[in-house]
């Protein structure tokens, strides 16, 4: 019995409850223009499943992460000051009492070790959801749109974050592929796929397997061309490797199946084989 | 998705589906506390012997340890505290990236949800759940690690492993049990135990 399967029935099924799609995933009979300030993202996959993109976070937009933190820090540390003054002062009052008001903890400190933030990352999360679809091939295949800012993505997973509720499925967080999605054109990624069987991970404690989750075949010119996309600026994907990352959603862990001339791994250590060097991972 | 879209975690259990687990809010380990050097001399190996029987085999599906040969504690060390940040959710690990903002953050549905996110995440998890896929996320790790994966009767396991249920361990516990798996993990291989991957 292949899990791996079941578990992504039971995704497509809780996906296709889901809210509704992203508002930059564009559907069958949707219009639209390719507009200069967007960048769009094209790939065929094998399932109707959510997948997460990630754009890589810049230079740029991390220094000015860091001053938001700080500026957060500097409110939380006041804020935590003036509440432990005020917890004090009742205590002051309760002369060994723990009545009401009394029994209450005292604030937890506030430190930078005890400080938590929200990472960059997630402001640069994508959401595909399993519908509209761009393209419903006959075989079964899907082919996603989606409109997003340009810059660097990765395919971070095949999962679904529903805002202020779950997350569901499993990243690809120890070994995925990345590309540049450039302003003014459709970049065709190529086709996600699942795993082939005999290698394909078993989260199933009892049969477990450790294995990839998901494939990426890279974009050919014999892959099908959405009739949508005809006299559109499309570009083939130019893919690297992309080095481990953290769970940020906290769902299952994976990594893609090696992809020739792109992605492999020596255990756990990633390697872009696309000509960006080793990436510096593993032990 | 921006910051005030985060999601909360926890939903009811769904056979072989990831569903992302709550944790309480707790502190990041700081970067010192990440990076300080461990003498493996010590650290106390773990009693790993052991007569197997059959109620020990059923159940090493729960209780397990891992091992690797040729490698060393500080390695071993790191491998667990990085994939132990993977089944918690966390982002523990020395990335490539010089600057370690990734060890700064915490636990994220500890920023989204705080008591509202808990508590509502524990009235719908199952900590079975949880537990279930603590499991898969460390085999799955330690095994793109290469680690083989090792069963064990639940009296020893408990002895310097932990599942995080419905409550995790305190953070000097944890770090003191990681060290014990790290000390496991990289000591003589062992000879009873061992499970398929």
């Amino acid at each position: 019995m292949n899990f791996a399967r079941i578990g992504l029935v039971l995704l497509a099924f809780v996906a296709g409850a889901a809210p509704a799609a992203t508002r930059n995933q564009i559907g069958e009979r949707e219009a639209f223009t390719i507009e200069p300030n967007k960048a769009y993202i094209f790939f065929r996959s094998e399932r109707r499943l959510p997948y997460q993109l990630l754009r890589e976070v810049t230079p740029a937009q991390r220094a000015a992460h860091e001053s938001e933190r700080n500026a957060a820090f500097v409110r939380a540390r006041r804020s935590y000051e003036r509440n432990l003054a005020l917890w004090q002062e009742r205590q002051r009052g309760c002369a060994g009492s723990q009545a009401g008001q009394c029994s209450a903890p005292r604030p937890t400190p506030v430190t930078e070790a005890t400080f938590t933030y929200p990472p960059p990352e997630m402001d640069n999360f994508v959401a595909i959801s399993d519908r509209p679809r761009l393209t419903a091939e006959e075989n079964g295949w899907s082919g996603y749109l989606v409109a997003v800012d340009p810059g660097t993505y990765i395919l971070y997973g095949q999962l679904m974050a529903v805002p202020n509720a779950a997350s569901f499925g499993t990243c690809v967080c120890m070994g995925a592929v990345k590309f540049e999605a450039r302003g003014g054109g459709v970049t065709y990624v190529g086709e996600v796929g699942m795993a082939p069987e005999e290698i394909i991970g078993r989260p199933d404690l009892e049969n477990f397997r450790v294995g990839p989750l998901m494939t990426v075949t890279p974009f050919a010119p014999s892959m099908p061309m959405p009739p949508q996309l005809a006299g559109r600026p499309v570009v083939p994907a130019q893919l690297h490797a992309a080095d481990r990352m953290p769970n940020f959603f906290g769902v299952l862990i994976s990594r893609l199946a090696p992809v020739p001339g792109v992605l492999a791994y020596e255990r756990d250590r990633v390697i872009d084989l696309a000509g960006q060097g080793e990436t510096a991972s593993g032990n | 998705m921006t910051k005030s879209m985060m999601p909360l975690r926890g939903l009811a259990a769904l056979a072989a589906l990831s569903i992302a687990k709550p944790l309480a809010a707790e502190p990041a380990p700081s970067p010192s506390t990440a990076a300080e050097a461990v003498d493996p001399a010590t650290i106390p190996m773990p009693e790993l012997r052991f007569t197997p029987d059959a109620e020990a085999e059923r159940n090493y599906f729960k209780y397990f340890y891992f091992h690797r040969d040729d490698t060393d504690f500080a390695t071993a060390y790191a491998d667990i505290r990085e994939c132990d940040g993977y089944a918690r959710g966390l982002s523990y690990f020395e990335y490539h990236d010089p600057t370690p903002y990734i060890i700064q953050y915490g636990v994220l549905p500890g920023v989204i949800g705080g008591a509202i996110g808990s508590a509502l995440a524990d009235a719908i998890f199952a900590s079975a759940e949880r537990r279930r896929q603590r499991r898969i996320s460390l085999r799955t790790c330690m095994g793109f690690k290469g680690y083989r994966t090792y069963g064990l009767p639940k009296g020893l396991w408990e002895r310097f492993n932990f599942d995080e249920g419905n409550q995790a361990p305190e953070p000097g516990e944890r770090v003191r049990m990681l060290r014990l798996q790290a000390r496991a993990a990289s000591g003589p291989r062992p000879q009873i135990g061992e499970m398929s991957q």
